[in-house]
């Protein structure tokens, strides 16, 4: 029975996919799951297609060792990041999950230009895992070298990066190169049946959504401090959560997972405007930057629907990360984490039933490898730009005190991010934004 | 002869304003009097008494006058006196400009200190209006009731658990004394909501799914910088929508109106559990005390209800005042009295402006009482502020809580002791995840 209901599902899942998502990714789907069409496109595999890696932090082992499973014909070949003492632990780590995969032989770059050594060294496929703050100017120099991109989410933290890679986004589509996002929930079985009987109707008109994001604080980074970086712009990356220009903020960088799922349930219709709130009334410290520790984030579409998005991290708070989707004919419960999903209402009770075990941060990889092989790469890049543009307006209103439309975070001028970086640029500490006194620009 | 026309001119003119929604509201809140000996329509000059003679005090005393006919400001009390003599100043103004100049008869019956209530009750009025901080709500009200005396009680009624425990004992006895107990959450007399209300209550949106309240503004600027010779209890009295204690925070002293508003359209049902979140991130510094700029909460309903409940405080930020409602068949948009279809379409615009319900209020507590009815809002207002201080403590605490909880926590603000040398250090901002629920 549960057998059963599993295959339906994922029959679902393939046919949501087709009907709810833009062409390309339609597109990109038939691909990785239809025989592949001929010699025209290569036939699978049939090239060893060479993986550079730019940012070797935690989040990019994890990319690396699911894209390297993600197809047969696949090798490690250069890596990047800013800094030297990284690299070591990130070779170490490859090597011990892929030991044959690993050919970075001296490719290894350092610095605020690594990775334009990557893309120089003849990658096909780069995975870009960097704090966000780099993301636009990673994006499209990847773009620039016609190479592939893995992009985790959030894609900018200002209006100017965001600018930067819907460009790249236009010129990606133009080279027919993959540009595919981290955002794991979208290529999550759960999510994607979920979302589709949701946008099918099953609970009716969509009134109001919500998602949380609570919880924790965890102390991040406890060895590095001003005491053991030199200048301004070491001690801001090697703490970079705690800068609004580099992690966007929490609600940019954490829950814009939760935010995503508000944009999905409006089937990737942006949200009209944004009012918010928020502060920092725990992680207080000078340690911890400039960013907050609670958003509440109420956002309206032109359809109707009121949004609301809280996240805080804060240690000893309840926490909770979940969804809900309010109907006219019944609501949606959505525990990510515990793959718990139900449509309950008058005339429905169902609970999502399928593969327990399929894992959303290798089905990123195993599609974009399919997809590349097919000739027909995924680029998903429209929803995640609008969607890391949703998270940014729910800050810039929560920082300002104003309510923000879609198009004035869109055109805002903020530039968070320095054009030009230098090791030993004067880059104080920007203040602690105050709604009401931090201007919107 | 005077008095009976006089009355019955006010009953018309209650009436007229009123929809018979409000006829159908107050026959509602209303209860036939007990005994014969509470049955008979008043008919006398009816003293009143204010305690708190701050600006809502001193506007409900000049709605109190304008309600009826036959009434008079009989007695005043607050705890300093330049803030008496201002409020009788303004009273003496308004009420001329009302036509009610002949009601002013307070005489010498002005107290100060902190008994002034005791004293205003004991002059012998016949109502007592308490518009005090909300910290001494629950005490002064207990004493107005034992002596049987009506009562009009500002919103909210309480800060803290406690004090919402006293306050629902005292309105099971307000009840057996026979006297009238009035709330000032006005939006239940306002005759458009009144309305929108009604046809919720019929149907006119389905079941409830979501509620929505927002209430984003700017604050008050009652500052009042610290002068020499100040106690610590002078300076927070004097600065206390600052203090918890005093004003329950802003949640508590102004969202619970719309927290209210939301406890009607469910018939009385209250949240099962509330996670809220809030902190200060504009209005900061020690001029402040220590109260929080915005809080948002979200409300668990054992119906099913979900409700989301945001409001700040914050100087130079953009304002948003709505409260909606989702039901299965549409939704509704309170603040514009119109409902739509579940398309989007409005189907009922149920009334254009708003009405004075500041005044509404008093007229219907008047106009019951010639009638011979008490009114008793005493379980609404106790249960209502309590959802504000529930939210409150979960935004300071960062702890879900249930009803159950909140309902039986013994956090209880009250100082050690009602005296002016009283050394009360400043209460320290609360932090969530470290502040404990108690």
């Amino acid at each position: 029975m549960s057998q059963e209901t599993k295959k339906t599902d994922s029959q679902s899942t393939r046919r949501n996919f087709i009907k709810t998502s833009g062409a390309a990714v339609g597109g990109a789907t038939l691909a990785s799951t239809l025989a592949f069409p001929g010699v025209n496109f290569g036939a699978p595999d049939s090239r060893k297609l060479k993986i550079g890696w730019v940012g070797l932090g935690g989040r990019g082992t994890g990319a690396v060792n699911q894209a390297l499973k993600a197809d047969s014909n696949l090798e490690l070949y250069a890596m990047a990041d800013v800094f030297e003492d990284k690299v070591e632990a990130a070779e170490q780590a490859v090597k011990k999950m892929h030991p044959d995969a690993y050919n970075v032989g001296n490719r290894k770059f350092t610095g605020l230009d690594g990775y334009k050594k990557v893309l120089e060294s003849g990658v096909d496929v780069v995975l870009l895992t960097t704090s966000p703050g780099f993301r636009p100017q990673h994006i499209a120099a990847a773009v620039d070298a016609g190479v592939h991109i893995f992009a985790e989410k959030p894609m900018a933290t200002d209006a100017p990066g965001a600018r930067w890679v819907r460009e790249s986004i236009k010129k990606a589509k133009e080279k027919n190169l993959a540009l595919v996002d981290g955002f794991v929930w979208r290529w999550t079985y759960a999510q994607r049946d979920t979302y589709e009987r949701i946008l099918g109707g099953d609970i009716g008109d969509i009134k109001v959504v919500y998602s949380a994001y609570n919880g924790n604080a965890r102390q991040r980074y406890p060895t590095w401090g001003r005491h053991n970086t030199k200048t301004d712009l070491e001690y801001m990356i090697r703490r970079w959560y705690y800068f609004t220009w580099l992690s966007g903020d929490h609600c940019v960088e954490q829950a814009v997972h939760s935010i995503d799922k508000l944009n999905w349930a409006n089937n990737d219709v942006p949200p009209q405007y944004a009012i918010a709130s928020g502060g920092r009334q725990v992680r207080t410290e000078e340690r911890f930057g400039n960013i907050y520790d609670h958003f509440a984030i109420e956002y309206h579409w032109e359809s109707g629907v009121d949004g609301y998005h809280y996240c805080r991290q804060q240690d000893n708070t309840e926490g909770g990360v979940t969804d809900r989707v309010y109907g006219t004919k019944g609501n949606y419960n959505g525990e990510s984490g515990s793959k718990r999903h139900t449509l309950i209402g008058p005339d429905i009770r169902w609970r999502w039933q399928g593969d327990r075990s399929q894992n959303g941060y290798q089905t990123e990889h195993d599609e974009m490898y399919a997809s590349i092989r097919a000739g027909n790469p995924i680029n998903t890049g429209d929803r995640m730009i609008n969607t890391t543009m949703t998270a940014i307006m729910g800050r810039m209103a929560a920082y300002t005190g104003k309510k923000i439309t879609w198009d004035m975070a869109w055109n805002s001028k903020e530039e968070l991010v320095p054009k030009k970086l230098d090791w030993d640029m004067e880059f104080p500490v920007r203040p602690v934004r105050m709604p009401g006194k931090t201007p919107f620009i | 002869m005077n008095n009976e026309s006089s009355s019955h001119s006010t009953r018309r003119r209650f009436l007229k304003t009123s929809s018979t929604a409000v006829a159908a509201g107050a026959l509602a809140s209303t209860l036939p009097f007990p005994s014969a000996t509470f049955g008979a329509p008043i008919s006398k000059k009816l003293k009143v008494g204010l305690v708190g003679c701050g600006g809502r005090g001193t506007g409900a005393a000049a709605q109190a006058m304008e309600a009826d006919s036959n009434v008079e400001m009989w007695a005043m009390g607050d705890v300093f006196e330049d803030q008496l003599d201002k409020s009788l100043q303004t009273l003496e103004k308004q009420m001329g400009a009302d036509g009610n100049g002949d009601k002013l008869n307070v005489g010498g019956r002005k107290f100060i200190g902190w008994d002034a209530v005791d004293k205003v009750i004991d002059s012998g009025c016949d109502i007592v209006l308490l518009a005090t901080t909300p910290h001494f709500r629950p005490q002064q009200l207990r004493k107005v009731i034992e002596a049987g005396r009506h009562c009009f009680a500002e919103k909210p009624v309480a800060v803290d658990a406690p004090g919402i425990r006293s306050v629902l004992a005292t309105t099971e006895l307000a009840k057996k004394k026979g006297v009238s107990l009035v709330s000032g959450l006005c939006w239940r007399y306002e005759t458009g909501m009144q309305e929108v209300m009604r046809r919720i209550h019929d149907g006119a949106i389905g079941d409830i799914v979501t509620l929505e309240s927002t209430r984003y503004g700017r604050g008050v600027s009652k500052l009042a910088p610290r002068q020499p010779g100040w106690t610590d209890m002078e300076y927070q009295m004097r600065n206390w929508y600052y203090y918890t204690w005093l004003s329950g925070d802003f949640i508590v002293e102004m969202f619970v109106h719309e927290l209210d508003k939301m406890a009607w359209l469910l018939n009385g049902e209250y949240p099962a559990r509330c996670t809220a979140s809030g902190g200060r991130i504009a209005r900061t510094g020690k001029d402040y005390g220590h109260v929080f700029d915005h809080f948002n909460a979200m409300f668990e309903y054992d119906s099913g209800v979900k409700y989301f409940a945001s409001t700040r405080h914050e100087p130079n930020t953009d304002g948003l005042f709505r409260d909606h409602a989702h039901g299965t068949r549409g939704w509704c948009d309170m603040m514009k009295f119109t409902i739509y279809d579940r398309k989007g379409k409005p189907v009922e615009r149920l009334a254009k402006k708003r009405t004075n319900m500041h005044q509404l209020e008093h007229n219907e507590m008047y106009a019951a009482l010639r009638r011979g009815e008490l009114i008793n809002n005493g379980d609404y207002m106790a249960k209502s502020t309590m959802m504000a201080i529930m939210a409150r403590q979960s935004a300071y605490t960062g702890k879900t809580l249930t009803w159950d909880q909140v309902m039986n926590s013994k956090e209880d603000l009250s100082p050690p002791s009602y005296d002016w040398n009283q050394p009360l250090p400043e209460p320290p901002v609360a932090k969530p995840g470290v502040t404990r629920f108690i």
